[in-house]
């Protein structure tokens, strides 16, 4: 027993917080702090796939705006559309039409290769019929239209018919920047694609940006003129995600604290207990984040959203060991070893965690090892620091009655019971057991904007698919073969109606054959009678021979959207061809996996694979809690010998797997059961092993229910909420630790208590 | 984490600024009236047909090309057809430049406008497309649009009671001289 004086355990308490925040900010400075999806990915993920992954930002913070109003008011709100639109620079967070940027050098690219690339239509016919294209030369210089290449170097205009047959981006839209705009006999549509240099994945970046894009909307509005409005981009899901979340924060949250406020003013007739209890989660999430920083140099800040969800478990423990030093220093003495217990159960628990290969477990096991550990010892402290007022005395009879209810039934009986609950619940939940991993899971928006997404996509050919084909290769030279190789074959996959359409970084740059192959066919047209005749009709010389570079890349300013070349030497450079419209994936993936390094990638299967795994890993290290559990109860239990320690703990195990398997059968009725059915789980096992062994041990067993309704009732009411979220995984999560919680609490009070050896 | 199914691709319609994509108007700018007084003499009633001769001067090359043949310039239209030394017949319109071979030339709208601007002595579209400066019997026309600057330098536009000459100077050093010779005020011919 500790025998420190109230001044001394308010010192330890400011001294522990004091080194903990002094070592967090000695770390502080040299954590790299990972937000990406890719990070919380199995260690074992490919590089390849974290270098597309990592490469999507650009992407996202692209968004467009599409304008449908009638034929006659078309010049009006195409005038006050411009005008906002050029208002909508001005401002910050900066806001640009996409494509205002880079035309010039988007050109020099092309007039710097004149009479290198051709397209693969024009080396056809240069292999084969070149008088055609002659004869379209001679046509071309006819025509009043502007010549941008050097006509010695490329006197069949091969560049700027190449850029002439560049993919349409808009199929149906003409550009009159900064809109693209396309008319009908009734009605005209205006698109804008708009871009911002903020991190759109930033909730309050995506609030401005929207803020501004809502500002705008309305002054159109003030022009009258009738128009429809179609959204699209992650900015305004993440928005819209922001909001939701804001919104259910505020109703559930400040509902689940005003009860939880109610009922300890009902309780304890004071706020003691709760002010105690922020204090104590305080300084153990401080402790908890200082261990992950100085465990891990690149902690997740999804660590930290789990963990502070999880560590709100900590509370049980003020609230047994508050009502425990209530009833005297006799019965502190019973409680203390089952807090210990307890937590030095569930502590090894979470260091178990660290044995899996999910970087986020490993650090949220780290997290919670540290963060209970602290508890633990502030729990202790409870009797010198005086936060030891009983409950109500109506609260304690009550406890005292549900007690003596269920000691009426035989342990026997109970034991059976519980026995065989915890097999139905098992067979129950196996029967029931369905999972989706999808991480569509995680995506909040409103059907609002979710139709103006399908419209947009419906009306644009702006769109590809999330499946990719990811190429990979040790360098850029073997990359350039490996991704023209697969790219030769896009044309035969679509006319097998395997896909509707590619984007691919060939169709703006020919292969490295193709330009071997240009250079060549054309030295060999000049030697040709029908090549020195159009030499001389133009009255020049034949270009200068070339050599074709093909190890290189290319120099153009689309390169960075379609290769990403290797930022350290152990990673691969990486190519993309995006697709669209696929119908055959399987035969995709098999056709593109004779290829060397291409292959059928779709990060939101990846994500949603690596879901899964963290899924079936949480399940692992459930069972093998269990089973550690069962083992430290046969052996740490109060009871007299090994059989009934061993008896006990088994029960023990039987309320937790009923619980578990409720909540799961039960939630598995809404939605199939994912990671974050695992992560309530986690929770609902945690409490088990608490109330557990606190109904196993020699605490009376009264007393004990006493703080297991409050904490019960806290918990449901905090986690239990979240059922209510409009985001399946928030309301996953919740559904579970409901009815787990309320399981375990209402079974608790079966099993058998060690006979204590101290009056109260 | 991607909110939708869909990936968005964006970064090709940078290709439509390359080809020649027009730029904001966001007021309606005004000729000077000595401008508008040069474009209404020049104005021919529509439709009607000339004889053109083109000299073309190109950068590299030593000598100019030179094509002939008829243009027919009508309200909604101009039918360029080259009759010496290709024949070869353009269509050009607001919807761009249309040839023989190809339905439209990708990215020939502005140029297209340009034309037909200059061709009709469209007031209105000179305005909006061209800063504009008199010098002796010329007009010379220098696009506002940043992107068409790229390509075209000024376009001349000379002749007192019709338009005679049309220079088209691009950015490359190629020049266009374009003569005209009235033929007569007939229908359009058939395309």
């Amino acid at each position: 027993m500790l025998r420190l004086n109230r001044l001394t355990a308010w010192l330890l308490i400011g001294l522990l917080s004091l080194v903990a925040a002094a070592l967090l900010w000695l770390r502080l400075p040299s954590v790299m702090w990972q937000s990406s999806l890719v990070d919380t990915l199995p260690q074992e993920a490919d590089p390849a796939h974290q270098v597309y992954v990592a490469q999507q930002q650009p992407n996202e913070q692209r968004f467009m705006l599409m304008f449908t109003v009638g034929k006659e008011d078309a010049e009006l709100f195409s005038t006050a559309l411009r005008q906002q639109l050029a208002q909508l620079s001005q401002g910050e967070p900066e806001i640009l039409p996409l494509g205002q940027t880079g035309g010039e050098d988007f050109l020099q690219t092309y007039a710097a290769t004149a009479g290198q690339w051709a397209t693969s239509g024009d080396l056809q016919l240069l292999q084969n019929q070149p008088q055609q294209l002659i004869a379209q030369a001679q046509q071309r210089l006819q025509q009043p239209i502007p010549l941008w290449m050097d006509i010695r170097q490329d006197p069949l205009l091969l560049s700027q018919r190449f850029v002439e047959a560049l993919p349409d981006p808009l199929p149906g839209f003409e550009h009159q920047a900064p809109l693209y705009v396309r008319s009908s006999a009734t009605q005209t549509t205006f698109l804008v694609a708009l871009t911002s240099s903020a991190d759109t994945l930033s909730q309050a970046n995506a609030r401005a940006i929207v803020a501004r894009v809502d500002a705008m909307l309305a002054s159109l509005d003030e022009t009258e003129v009738p128009h429809q409005v179609t959204r699209s981009g992650l900015v305004f899901h993440t928005d819209a995600a922001a909001s939701q979340a804001k919104r259910e924060i505020t109703w559930f949250g400040g509902l689940s604290l005003a009860f939880v406020l109610l009922l300890l003013a009902l309780v304890f007739r004071s706020f003691q207990h709760l002010v105690y209890s922020m204090l104590v989660l305080g300084v153990s999430t401080l402790v908890g984040v200082t261990a992950v920083v100085w465990f891990f140099s690149a902690p997740h800040v999804l660590t930290l959203v789990f963990a502070t969800t999880l560590i709100g478990l900590c509370i049980d423990y003020v609230f047994h060991a508050s009502i425990g030093a209530s009833h005297g220093s006799n019965n502190w003495r019973d409680v203390v070893p089952a807090l210990l217990l307890g937590a030095g159960t569930t502590i090894v628990g979470f260091l178990l965690l660290t044995l899996l290969s999910l970087p986020l477990l490993q650090q949220l096991g780290i997290f919670m090892a540290a963060a209970l550990m602290t508890v633990a010892g502030l729990v202790l402290l409870i009797p010198q620091l005086g936060i030891n007022k009983a409950p109500t005395a109506s609260w304690q009879r009550l406890h005292f009655a549900v007690a003596e209810f269920f000691q009426r039934f035989s342990p026997r009986f109970r034991a059976s019971f519980l026995l065989l609950l915890a097999v139905a619940g098992a067979v129950a939940v196996w029967q029931n057991y369905r999972s989706d991993d999808s991480v569509r899971l995680l995506a909040t928006s409103t059907p609002e904007l979710l139709a103006q997404e399908q419209h947009m996509r419906a009306q644009t050919q702006a769109f590809y698919d999330a499946d990719v084909i990811l190429l990979q290769a040790p360098t850029a030279s073997e990359l350039q073969q490996r991704y023209a190789a697969v790219h030769e074959h896009l044309a035969q996959w679509q006319q097998q109606g395997w896909l509707s359409s590619w984007q691919s970084w060939y169709d703006y740059v020919p292969t490295p054959l193709q330009r071997q192959q240009t250079l060549a066919t054309l030295q060999k047209l000049w030697q040709t009678k029908a090549g020195k005749t159009y030499l001389a009709w133009l009255g020049i010389d034949a270009p200068e021979a070339l050599q074709s570079e093909t190890s290189a890349l290319p120099r153009h300013p689309l390169q960075q959207d379609f290769i990403y070349l290797a930022a350290t030497a152990d990673s691969p450079a990486v190519g993309v061809i995006r697709l669209r419209g696929i119908t055959q994936h399987e035969k995709l993936s098999e056709a593109l996996a004779t290829f060397s390094g291409a292959e059928l990638y779709n990060p939101l299967t990846q994500a949603s694979d690596a879901l899964g795994h963290y899924r079936n890993q949480l399940m692992w290290w459930m069972a093998g809690l269990l089973l550690l559990l069962f083992a430290i109860l046969s052996w740490r239990l109060p009871q007299a010998n090994w059989q009934r320690r061993c008896l006990m703990s088994l029960q023990v195990n039987a309320v937790i797997v009923t619980a578990l398997s409720s909540a799961l059968a039960i939630a598995a009725l809404w939605q199939p059961l994912n990671a974050f059915h695992l992560v309530g789980a986690m929770l609902v096992i945690v409490l088990g092993i608490d109330y557990g062994i606190f109904c196993a041990s020699r605490i009376q067993r009264g007393h004990a229910l006493q703080a297991i309704s409050i904490s019960a009732l806290t918990t449901m009411f905090a986690f239990g909420a979240l059922s209510f979220s409009q985001t399946a995984a928030i309301a996953a999560f919740g559904t579970t630790v409901l009815i787990g919680v309320a399981v375990t609490a209402v079974l608790v009070p079966l099993l058998p208590t060690a006979t204590s050896t101290h009056t109260v | 984490m991607m909110a939708s199914q869909a990936v968005r691709m964006l970064l090709p319609l940078l290709l439509s600024a390359v080809l020649l994509g027009s730029e904001a108007h966001t007021e309606e700018p005004q000729l000077a009236p000595e401008v508008v007084e040069f474009l209404q003499q020049q104005q021919q009633p529509l439709p009607f047909v000339v004889e053109f001769e083109q000299k073309r001067t190109i950068q590299g090359l030593p000598r100019p090309l030179l094509s002939s043949g008829q243009l027919t310039i009508a309200a909604d239209e101009v039918i360029w057809h080259t009759q010496q030394p290709l024949d070869q017949k353009l269509v050009i319109n607001a919807t761009g430049i249309h040839s023989d071979e190809q339905p439209k030339l990708r990215g020939s709208e502005v140029i297209a406008e340009l034309l037909l601007a200059v061709l009709q002595g469209d007031a209105n579209a000179i305005a909006r497309n061209f800063a504009t400066e008199l010098q002796e019997e010329c007009l010379v026309l220098t696009p506002k649009l940043q992107q068409l600057q790229q390509f075209v330098a000024s376009i001349e536009s000379c002749g007192v009671a019709a338009i005679e000459t049309i220079r088209l100077v691009e950015q490359q050093g190629n020049q266009s001289v374009i003569s005209f010779q009235p033929k007569a005020a007939v229908g359009v011919e058939a395309q």
